[in-house]
């Protein structure tokens, strides 16, 4: 298991040789996050700027990925979260599940993608050629 | 006894503040919450609503656990706690 909340993403070719590894694995699941060049009012949108909270974002991170790979009986699973500075069209997040069969991969990447959206303390704000907002997020259960 | 407040995200662009620190008395949830809204000069109610954390902006973290609101209301702060307020997360 991999997490990760960097500046920096691994090279996808890199993470996937890591979940290669099993001879079990008989599918690969990935989830990659990219940047929208458009918000939601049709401005033109330059970059996100992600704040988070350096500990907890990893932690709450490494339990979601965690759970997921009990859950679904997962072979392995990473996941990597860019903070800081991301230009439009730049990948900000990257999941990845290794299973034997596609259907608990797919279930499972969705539950962490889910996951990651609703209870990872990280913050995004939006900087547009019209200025700038935060995303605020909704409230969707338990954050513990 | 002194506790570190960190803001996260918007809150800290709204109020301008990163991180405070607050002379408590007591320790209780509502002495930290009653500081708090007079420091950040909360008018507006955008954090602390009828002396509390609004629920639906807000989750907190003590000495990096996060903890639900109805367990603040039990908990004593003591000296050198740090306290997270953070919005609902909005990454991916």
């Amino acid at each position: 298991m991999i997490v990760k909340v960097s500046k920096e993403l691994d090279p996808l070719p890199y993470l996937i040789s890591k979940l290669k590894k099993s001879p079990e694995v008989g599918s690969i699941s990935i989830f990659i996050g990219v940047v929208r060049g458009k918000g939601e009012g049709g401005e033109r949108v330059i970059k996100l700027e992600y704040d988070h909270h350096p500990y907890l974002a990893r932690k709450v991170l490494e339990r979601i990925v965690k759970e997921a790979i009990e859950e679904y009986g997962l072979i392995d699973a990473i996941a990597e979260h860019r903070v800081g500075e991301v230009k439009a069209g730049e990948e900000a997040l990257y999941v990845l599940v290794a299973s034997k069969h596609r259907e608990e991969g797919f279930k499972a990447l969705k539950r962490i993608v889910e996951g990651i959206k609703s209870k990872v303390p990280i913050w995004k704000k939006e900087v547009t050629d019209k200025g700038c907002r935060w995303v605020r997020g909704k409230l969707r259960g338990g954050h513990s | 006894m002194r506790v570190c407040v960190r803001l996260y995200g918007w809150l800290k662009d709204y109020f301008k503040v990163g991180t405070l620190t607050l002379e408590l008395d007591y320790g209780s949830y509502q002495e930290l919450v009653s500081k708090l809204a007079k420091n950040l000069n909360d008018k507006d109610g955008l954090l602390v609503e009828g002396g509390r954390l609004r629920e639906e902006e807000v989750i907190v973290a003590l000495n990096g656990e996060v903890v639900s609101l109805k367990e603040l209301n039990r908990i004593k702060f003591k000296d050198g706690d740090i306290i997270d307020v953070m919005p609902l997360p909005s990454g991916g």
